[in-house]
């Protein structure tokens, strides 16, 4: 049997981010995938090491622009941990809140581009169209529609008033009616279900194996949730009924991120009840009080995101620290959806797992020449990198 | 064979007005808390500094001038996250909602 190499990428219209996949297809079916990362590699990590704890915050809202309230939750968190820190609970319940409104505007993003990349522009025009209110509400909230630049180490940047509230419930309330609609469609419309269902299939044993994380794991019938197993921010308080669908193809991956904002607003909306009222922010110090090391773990739309630092006492900068960003644990999953299908469905596959590179290239080091893959231990990286 | 639902809501939309704005005739006002173009106090600055050494894109400089010394901020490289009006201690620095932020030349984005 022979094959024929498909190579795809690093720059390559059906992809929205550079990056390179090699197909090994046998007539129209793909036989094998061979991802290679690391094209928007930006050393991110190295460059956290070198400015103090605040202006780092916003280097980290950069890995990934359309996640980036759950990285700087994730890194505020870590750093409290380290600095021995609690945020008001205000400050807790205003961080949910942007962080499932950060949520829901990730989620129909991908809903939006996944009908896209199947032709269906107007589904793809409707489901952007409605999201535009919630980057309202997010401009509102924080002060600008993506990078929000809202939580702080010790609480979040600035407070909600009486008549903000009323406008979020107001817009949300209006957006689950809307949101339920395109579940409807979601779950019925031919044309959606031709393309999604049944492709990219990827078993539960298989996403256990491989790892997989957040809505992928989460449509193949893993009930795994940060949100919901180890609580973090407002949710120890505001409890969170994690969404899982058994159908282990790319139509429930979509179909869980539609549940999911429908999910998200209910939280939001109860958050918003339950707020109580006190200070937002804690003042903390601007050098680490204490050589210790902090570490988090949220929910990040895309999966489970991890953020790990090394503090020093007097030093305010990090000594060194660490991202587990959700995308780069899926790739091996997305491989094995690859395996077996179609040429054509590739892209319905792909989307499913909501790809975001560029939050994914950090730390592989890769030899050009051989293109072979290098593993460091930890005292060459040190030696190597650290001062 | 049931008519798609998605179907009645296209067909309803062709009625409704179109969600986009005309964007250079018609502006859309941001909200007060927007972060956009900076407003400089220069009478309330004391030059001290930690503006500039809090930014986290280096946009802002001290440049010092008969009057005293005084930050110059490089719109270019600013990334708008307002890091420099929270560390000022006399409020120097506020928030302006101008979004408007394109220029012919390179030399203009620094703000003086």
């Amino acid at each position: 049997m022979s094959t024929t190499k498909v190579i795809v990428g690093p720059v390559h219209p059906a992809l929205h981010e550079p990056e390179r996949f090699v197909f090994k297809v046998d007539g129209e079916v793909v036989v094998d995938v061979e991802p290679r990362l690391g094209y928007v590699h930006r050393g991110i990590e190295k460059a956290l090491t070198e400015r103090s704890f605040t202006q780092g915050l916003y280097l980290i809202e950069r890995i990934c622009g359309i996640c980036n309230v759950a990285h700087t939750l994730a890194a505020v968190q870590a750093i409290e941990d380290a600095f021995n820190v609690e945020p008001p609970k205000r400050a807790k319940y205003l961080r949910t809140i942007v962080h499932e409104l950060n949520r829901i505007h990730s989620h129909l993003l991908l809903l939006g581009v996944a009908c896209e990349l199947i032709g269906f522009d107007t589904l793809f025009m409707l489901i952007w169209r409605d999201r535009e209110a919630v980057m309202d509400i997010i401009e509102m909230v924080t002060g600008n529609r993506v990078m929000s630049a809202y939580n702080i180490i010790g609480g979040v940047r600035r407070n909600v008033s009486d008549h903000e509230v009323l406008e979020m419930k107001k817009v949300l309330e209006a957006l689950v009616e809307k949101v339920k609609q395109y579940k409807e469609v979601f779950a019925e419309d031919p044309t959606i279900r031709a393309r999604f269902v049944d492709v990219g299939r990827l078993s539960r044993a298989k996403a256990l194996a491989l790892g997989a994380v957040g809505p992928t794991a989460r449509g193949s019938g893993v009930k795994v949730d940060v949100r919901a197993e180890e609580p973090y921010a407002a949710f120890d308080e505001v409890p969170l009924n994690a969404v899982v669908y058994e159908e282990e193809d790319s139509w429930a991956r979509l179909m869980v991120r539609i549940d999911e904002t429908l999910e998200s607003a209910r939280v939001i909306e109860e958050c918003l009840d339950k707020m109580p009222t006190g200070p937002v922010r804690v003042r903390v110090p601007e050098v680490a009080p204490q050589s210790s090391e902090g570490f988090s773990v949220v929910e990040a739309p895309r999966g489970e995101l991890l953020h790990h630092v090394y503090t020093e006492k007097g030093n305010d900068k990090p000594l060194r620290y660490r991202v587990r960003t959700p995308t780069y644990a899926n790739i091996p999953s997305v491989c094995e959806m690859l395996k077996g299908g179609y040429v054509a469905d590739i892209p319905a596959a792909l989307v499913s797992i909501d790809p975001c590179f560029s939050c994914t290239d950090r730390v592989a080091l890769v030899d050009v020449r051989t293109s072979e893959r290098v593993s460091v231990d930890l005292l060459t990286l040190a030696r190597r990198y650290w001062r | 064979m049931t008519l798609p639902s998605l179907l009645r809501r296209a067909w309803s939309n062709l009625f409704k007005r179109p969600a986009t704005v005309q964007y250079p005739f018609k502006k859309l006002t941001p909200p007060p808390t927007y972060r956009g173009r900076h407003i400089l106090l220069k009478e309330r600055c004391v030059g001290c500094g930690l503006c500039s050494k809090v930014c986290p894109a280096f946009a802002i400089t001290m440049v010092s001038t008969e009057g005293g010394t005084l930050p110059t901020i490089d719109l270019g490289k600013c990334i708008f996250c307002y890091q420099c009006e929270e560390v000022c201690p006399r409020g120097a620095i506020k928030r302006g909602i101008d979004y408007e932020l394109a220029t012919w030349r390179r030399e203009d984005l620094i703000k003086k």
